[in-house]
């Protein structure tokens, strides 16, 4: 179990919340800041004496007020932690719910867990925190399922379109393949050709090959 | 060219005029030397030459640099016989002097002086007095008054009004002697004493006498044959032919010796005079006639093209000023038609700037309060939940209820933030591919090309603010209400046109019965940037779209 955890959040209530959850876990040495620029200089203080925290948990969105800041964000703050202590394991914990900024947090500091907040949020913090401990990655729920199909997004390329063209311009398999095959495209095989046919139908639910040239043309994309 | 037959009496007329002090001003050697030409020209063409020369160099000239100039050129003009152009050039200089500040009396003494001798020229001796006495008016050089009095009394002299003559030529005498002017001095003894004899005055001889006497020591040839001839006329007058031939033959033989026609042929004339013979009288008589009428043409001639070279000069003003008058116009027009343009320019510029300006502000208005929602909301409901979970002591089923219609604020507050939160301009197809990517569950499937078909690029920021916007748009009205199964978005790029077409396979909607608030965003924002939205859709055909607008 973590040893050392910082806590990075302004709002004070939420920080006794996560420090709730915590203390049901038994960390024994629970630090909070209210400001990235407080948490920055904790993490290298724990460095300097040798003891360096196990764990960040921070928000993403801090408010301003009166105090100058040079961290201004849970961003920032992940980015200068990562130059100092670039092993230090990471939860971020916030509202955030569009799905880009959080998948460019993963793609770009390789953070170790993403909790959102909401009615959830303490169990998911405590199967983070067990998760990252066996080096596994963990997201909320909610995000998973959005990350999941990121992936999926369908995405039709030139050679798509140019075959529903074809298609279109009532054009037989075999006739495309080798129009495909005489302009040297790739995946010109007869077999390569039914599949993307076959993708495009699944992709637009199409089940004849007429249908498809109709939603192609109907969707604009032809 | 004809140049004007001047008299002898008048040689020191011009020693007087030349005789002003702008000439010890500083001027270019050919201005110097353009003007010795025009005191003594030794052909027609030098006084030409220098007559243009100083009328180019008076363009660039101080007011007072060309009164300079222009009295000289209008002495080479009345040398050239040109005498009325002389007179026009004279009356300009005055004019010049009337507009220039500053005390320029001498200037006027000189040029009233030659505008006097001009019109002796012309014989009109009232206007040459004139002329004379506004000379003497301003003239501050007794010592040259005496000339210009016995000019004056020249002018009577031709108007036989000896009486007054004399009395002026006795004033300028009386000068002269002030200043003990020689030569001044036997010029207005012998005008006197010529004078005088006309009217038999006993002094006549006496002063006619006197002068001979200083010219002979001055040695002073043309005056001395003046004053000869003079002598010769007085006793002609008293019948005594034989003395008055013997002058004129003095006169002669010094004319003979000067080689000076002008002179010479006053002494013969007068020696002819003497002559007993008729018919050589009638001669005389005739030539004298032949002269004045010869002059009396040339005079009208010169006065009848001077005038149509006036017509001429004003007919070529009054097309300059149309050309000019033309130009003007034309210019002005040009002017003007240039302002309103560029006014529509900047107009447009402004409103265009303003536009973005406009678009801009939203958004960071929008941003901010997203922001706000969620920093200070949507945290404030997760917390709430988290409250009620943990500290609140109600019944399992109530404190469910109560979480869930938290939850349901919480979740409906973050969507609020996410939906006007910033964007990441920079990589604008990540932008909308993660906003695709939110609206992408297993129940609806979001198709697109390559979003890249549109240059984004190119694209200012304000107006991937405004297509973001319509997109998120559609796709949360699509979210909310469609159930479609597929959401295709299409990107076209049609040159500077670009194109982006909806089409989702949901239930549609009837337009009459539902709000389009959403979609009246989308068409509000599109048209801001000078875009337009177009969309399709009844109950149970699914909903079609397409967003146009420019780069």
């Amino acid at each position: 179990m973590f040893q050392n955890i910082l806590i990075a959040e302004d709002q004070n209530t939420i920080n006794k919340g996560v420090e709730r959850t915590l203390n049901e876990l038994d960390i024994p040495n629970i630090v909070t800041a209210q400001y990235c620029d407080d948490a920055l200089l904790k993490l290298k203080a724990a460095l300097q004496v040798n003891q360096p925290f196990n764990l960040l948990i921070t928000d993403l969105s801090f408010k301003a007020d009166h105090r100058e800041r040079t961290l201004t964000s849970g961003e920032a703050l992940i980015k200068a932690v990562k130059t100092i202590q670039p092993n230090l394991k990471i939860i971020v914990f916030s509202v955030e719910h569009r799905i880009g900024k959080i998948k460019s947090l993963i793609d770009t500091y390789d953070i170790n867990a993403y909790v959102e907040k909401g009615r959830e949020e303490s169990i998911e913090l405590k199967k983070a925190i067990h998760t990252i401990l066996k080096d596994e990655m963990y997201c909320s729920h909610s995000i998973e399922q959005l990350l999941r199909n990121v992936d999926d997004i369908s995405q039709t390329d030139q050679y798509d379109e140019l075959l529903l063209q074809l298609l279109a311009k009532g054009l037989k398999r075999e006739q495309i393949a080798n129009y495909f095959k005489e302009k040297d495209y790739p995946a010109r095989s007869l077999s390569s050709i039914e599949k993307r046919i076959n993708k495009l139908k699944v992709l637009f639910d199409a089940h004849t090959s007429e249908q498809l040239v109709a939603i192609a043309i109907d969707r604009g994309l032809i | 060219m004809k140049p004007i037959k001047i008299s002898f009496l008048f040689f020191l007329i011009f020693l007087f005029c030349f005789n002003f002090k702008s000439e010890s001003q500083n001027k270019s050697d050919s201005t110097n030397y353009y003007i010795k030409l025009i005191n003594n020209p030794k052909t027609d063409s030098d006084l030409i030459d220098a007559t243009l020369y100083l009328q180019k160099a008076n363009k660039n000239n101080s007011p007072d640099r060309q009164v300079y100039n222009l009295i000289y050129i209008a002495r080479a003009q009345r040398k050239m016989g040109l005498i009325f152009e002389g007179e026009d050039t004279a009356v300009k200089a005055l004019k010049l002097l009337d507009k220039t500040e500053g005390n320029y009396d001498e200037y006027k003494v000189t040029i009233y002086n030659f505008l006097g001798i001009l019109y002796y020229e012309y014989e009109d001796y009232q206007s040459s007095s004139r002329y004379y006495n506004q000379s003497l008016e301003l003239n501050k050089n007794s010592k040259s008054k005496s000339t210009t009095i016995n000019n004056i009394g020249n002018n009577y002299k031709k108007l036989n009004d000896y009486k007054s003559a004399i009395s002026f030529y006795k004033k300028s005498l009386e000068i002269s002697l002030n200043y003990d002017n020689k030569k001044d001095i036997a010029r207005a003894l012998d005008n006197l004493g010529s004078a005088q004899l006309k009217i038999s005055d006993t002094n006549a001889l006496k002063n006619l006498q006197e002068a001979l006497n200083i010219r002979k020591e001055l040695n002073y040839q043309s005056g001395i044959i003046t004053s000869y001839l003079h002598l010769g006329e007085y006793y002609k007058s008293i019948n005594d032919k034989e003395k008055a031939l013997e002058y004129a033959n003095e006169a002669l033989i010094i004319a003979d010796s000067n080689k000076n026609k002008e002179y010479k042929k006053a002494a013969l004339t007068f020696y002819t005079n003497l002559s007993s013979d008729k018919r050589v009288l009638e001669l005389n008589k005739l030539n004298k006639e032949i002269e004045k009428d010869s002059k009396l043409q040339s005079n009208k001639y010169a006065s009848k093209r001077y005038s149509l070279d006036l017509a001429n000069e004003e007919i070529n003003q009054m097309t300059l000023n149309n050309e000019k008058q033309k130009v003007k116009t034309t210019f002005a027009l040009l002017i003007t038609l240039f302002i309103v343009i560029l006014s529509l320019f900047i107009f447009f510029l402004l409103k265009s700037r303003h536009k973005k300006d406009k678009i801009k502000q939203v958004y960071l208005k929008e941003t901010e309060i997203s922001k706000k929602v969620h920093d200070e909301l949507a945290n404030d409901m997760s917390d709430l939940m988290n409250f009620v979970e943990n500290d609140i002591e109600v019944s399992q089923h109530k404190k469910s209820t109560l979480l869930d219609n938290i939850e349901d604020i919480y979740i409906r507050t973050r969507d609020i933030s996410t939906e006007t939160g910033n964007i990441d301009l920079a990589n604008f197809s990540d932008s909308i591919k993660h906003l695709l990517m939110q609206h992408n569950k297993p129940e609806t499937k979001v198709v697109t090309n390559d979003i890249n078909a549109i240059n984004w690029q190119s694209l200012e920021e304000h107006k991937k603010v405004v297509i973001y916007r319509c997109l998120q748009e559609l796709l949360v009205n699509m979210k909310k209400h469609s159930k479609a199964k597929v959401v295709s978005i299409v990107f076209k790029n049609h040159n500077k046109k670009k194109e982006i077409r909806y089409v989702d396979d949901g239930l549609g909607f009837s337009i009459d019965e539902t709000k389009l608030n959403g979609l009246s965003n989308v068409e509000s924002r599109i048209n801001g940037i000078g875009g337009s939205f177009n969309f399709t859709t009844s109950k149970g055909n699914g909903f079609k779209a397409t967003l146009e607008f420019n780069s």
